[in-house]
């Protein structure tokens, strides 16, 4: 496959087993489109976040491929993928994963450092992004004084923040009232608009309903 | 903006937000610097105090004793002291019985011609006649009163006690001393460089010294009569002080290694608690794409700047207290090593939890709850 016309993100028998487990991602093969949103469906359990964890480099396949336009990256260095995980792709953790020490804003603007991005540009990014997710709260406030639904948002903040050409978003609107959860949705379905790759494993019917393409696992096979 | 900057920067952030951890490393690392200042600190002045008082004892000095007719001439005082190695040299003629002219049956002095400078005073006093300087024991052997009085010789001669004489370390073994200045033409023994010694004491200009100035000493004694002199040279003192300044010196480098290995294993407990509590945090910043490197450099740059700030802490306290309880400072070389061996230390400390926060595994970590 030529650079141009391979997927942005594909998967090629890709399997995982966490230790000593049956496999929960078993030759699994697909292919993501830039410019798409596929929502990753399934009882809870079945894998959706292990497999998203598989997309964006962050668990080592057991056999099979992750490939980045057709370019098999997931045995790379471990400072390759690293790197790929800074600058390529955006990620939504179910959890929110913030860092209850530090100011919303240092949450938002973290990825900055790993790409060694302009402070200042980052900030101001991470400005129009709070605003345009209605985070209304003082950029110095701290996790520890902030809802779960502000907390994800804040997330999805961060992982926007360079505009990766490939986004995974773990449960986004988990914790979001139905008109936020719409904000997360456009914004998904912009960022696919933009040319981005967007995958989202949830529950949310809203979130599936808006989807390109749905991918449903097994129940925990 | 340099690497290094937004690195400091994420370090005094993340560094803030692990406030008990960062209290701890500058709390550790000042005690570090204060234990090290207040024990060793005190342990080099001493050993300065020790060698000091070593060296007034003579470390350097050689001294030369000849018998009368030993053909051993002032004018070697001259020709001793155009040697760049020697500090000062000092003769003396042979002895002459004095006592207080007013007290016929009291007890006797040791009368001398004297040549060369003692103890930074001179010992030529030109157009003075029947002028002698004493020490303060002879004049209290003599019994003067004010330090003032007049002398005579059991040759007949008489003098008068003008001056006051301090007599250095390393020669109070001529104690109770009474010298003629010289350039007295009618001096009891004259004055002319040929006139005789039987003391001539040589300070080389270090104790290091000592052996080369010896050997000069040796060659200029050429004129006279070797079997009716002796020379004792200060190298057993000098072996003294090496022994001293090696034994103090290795008690004070004992102490010190361990004072900074129990540092730097503390500052390494300290943050590899850090590191296992917010392991999750190390696996976030991983999972969003921070290299390992990065991860060691942000630990060491924090702790290189925590250990910066308890250096200087610890260094302000410690000399206040030092000072405060008037016990000599250090000196800046010393205090300056000891911040730079602060720092290093904790940076050591700091390696292996840095590491071992750089392997965290982003996911396995962030899936603990
Ligand atoms: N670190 C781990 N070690 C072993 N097993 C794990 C680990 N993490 C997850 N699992 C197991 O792998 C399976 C898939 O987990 P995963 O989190 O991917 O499910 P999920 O589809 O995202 O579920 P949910 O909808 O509840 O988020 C589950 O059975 C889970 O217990
Ligand atoms: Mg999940």
């Amino acid at each position: 496959m030529t650079e141009s016309t391979a997927p942005v993100l594909s998967a090629e028998d890709l399997t995982f087993a966490y230790a000593d487990g049956d496999p929960i991602v078993a030759e699994w093969t697909t292919t993501f489109e830039a410019g798409t949103t596929t929502a990753i469906t399934g009882p809870s359990g079945c894998g959706k976040s292990t497999l998203l964890y598989l997309l964006g480099l962050m668990l080592q396949p057991s056999a099979g491929h992750v490939m980045l336009r057709g370019t098999p990256v997931d045995a790379l260095r471990d400072a390759e993928r690293a790197r790929l995980r800074a600058h390529t792709f955006g990620f939504v953790f179910q959890d929110a994963a913030l860092d209850a020490t530090r100011t919303v804003l240092d949450n938002v603007i973290e990825t900055a450092l790993y790409r060694r991005q302009s402070r200042h540009e980052a900030i101001q990014t991470a400005y129009e992004l709070l605003e345009r997710f209605g985070v209304e709260i003082r950029e110095a406030h701290r996790p520890g004084q902030i809802s779960g639904g502000q907390a994800q948002r804040i997330a999805l903040c961060r992982a926007m923040l360079a505009d990766p050409p490939v986004f995974l978003a773990d449960e986004p609107t988990g914790n979001l009232d139905p008109a936020t959860s719409e904000t997360v949705i456009q914004a998904l379905r912009d960022r696919a608009a933009d040319g981005a790759c967007v995958v989202v494993a949830t529950h949310d019917p809203a979130v599936v309903e808006a989807c390109d393409r749905r991918i449903r696992l097994g129940a925990a096979s | 903006m340099s690497a290094m900057f937004v690195l400091g920067r994420e370090a005094v952030a993340s560094a803030r937000g692990q406030v008990v951890t960062s209290v701890l490393t500058v709390a550790m690392v000042a005690g570090m610097c204060v234990a090290v200042l207040m024990t060793t600190g005190r342990t080099a002045a001493a050993e300065d105090a020790a060698l000091a008082e070593i060296d007034a004892a003579g470390t350097r000095s050689i001294v030369v004793r000849a018998d009368a007719d030993a053909r051993l001439t002032a004018n070697v005082i001259d020709r001793l002291q155009a040697v760049t190695e020697i500090d000062t040299a000092i003769g003396f003629g042979p002895i002459v019985d004095a006592r207080n002219a007013q007290v016929p049956d009291g007890p006797k002095v040791p009368l001398r011609n004297g040549y060369g400078t003692l103890d930074g005073r001179s010992l030529v006093v030109p157009d003075l006649p029947d002028r002698a300087l004493a020490s303060t024991e002879a004049i209290q052997t003599l019994g003067f009163r004010d330090g003032l009085g007049a002398l005579r010789t059991d040759t007949g001669h008489e003098l008068v006690v003008s001056g006051k004489l301090e007599v250095p370390a390393y020669a109070t073994f001529l104690e109770p001393l009474v010298v003629i200045p010289s350039s007295k033409p009618d001096a009891p023994s004259g004055t002319r460089p040929t006139d005789p010694l039987t003391v001539l004491i040589v300070l080389a200009d270090s104790p290091r010294h000592v052996a080369p100035v010896s050997d000069t000493v040796k060659s200029l004694l050429e004129a006279a009569d070797e079997t009716k002199i002796t020379m004792e040279t200060s190298q057993e003192l000098a072996t003294i002080r090496t022994a001293i300044q090696g034994e103090l010196g290795s008690y004070g480098r004992g102490t010190v290694l361990v004072i900074l290995a129990v540092s730097a294993a503390l500052v390494a407990v300290n943050l590899l608690t850090l590191v296992s509590i917010r392991r999750k945090d190390f696996g976030r910043r991983r999972a969003l794409g921070a290299t390992r490197s990065l991860i060691v450099a942000l630990l060491l740059t924090q702790t290189a700047l925590l250990a910066g700030i308890g250096a200087l802490v610890g260094v302000a306290g410690a000399l206040t207290a030092l000072s405060v309880t008037g016990s000599p400072l250090p000196g800046p070389s010393f205090v300056i090593a000891v911040v730079i061996a602060a720092v290093l230390t904790a940076l050591l400390g700091a390696l292996l939890p840095a590491i071992s926060a750089a392997r965290k595994d982003p996911l396995h970590e962030l899936r603990v709850p």
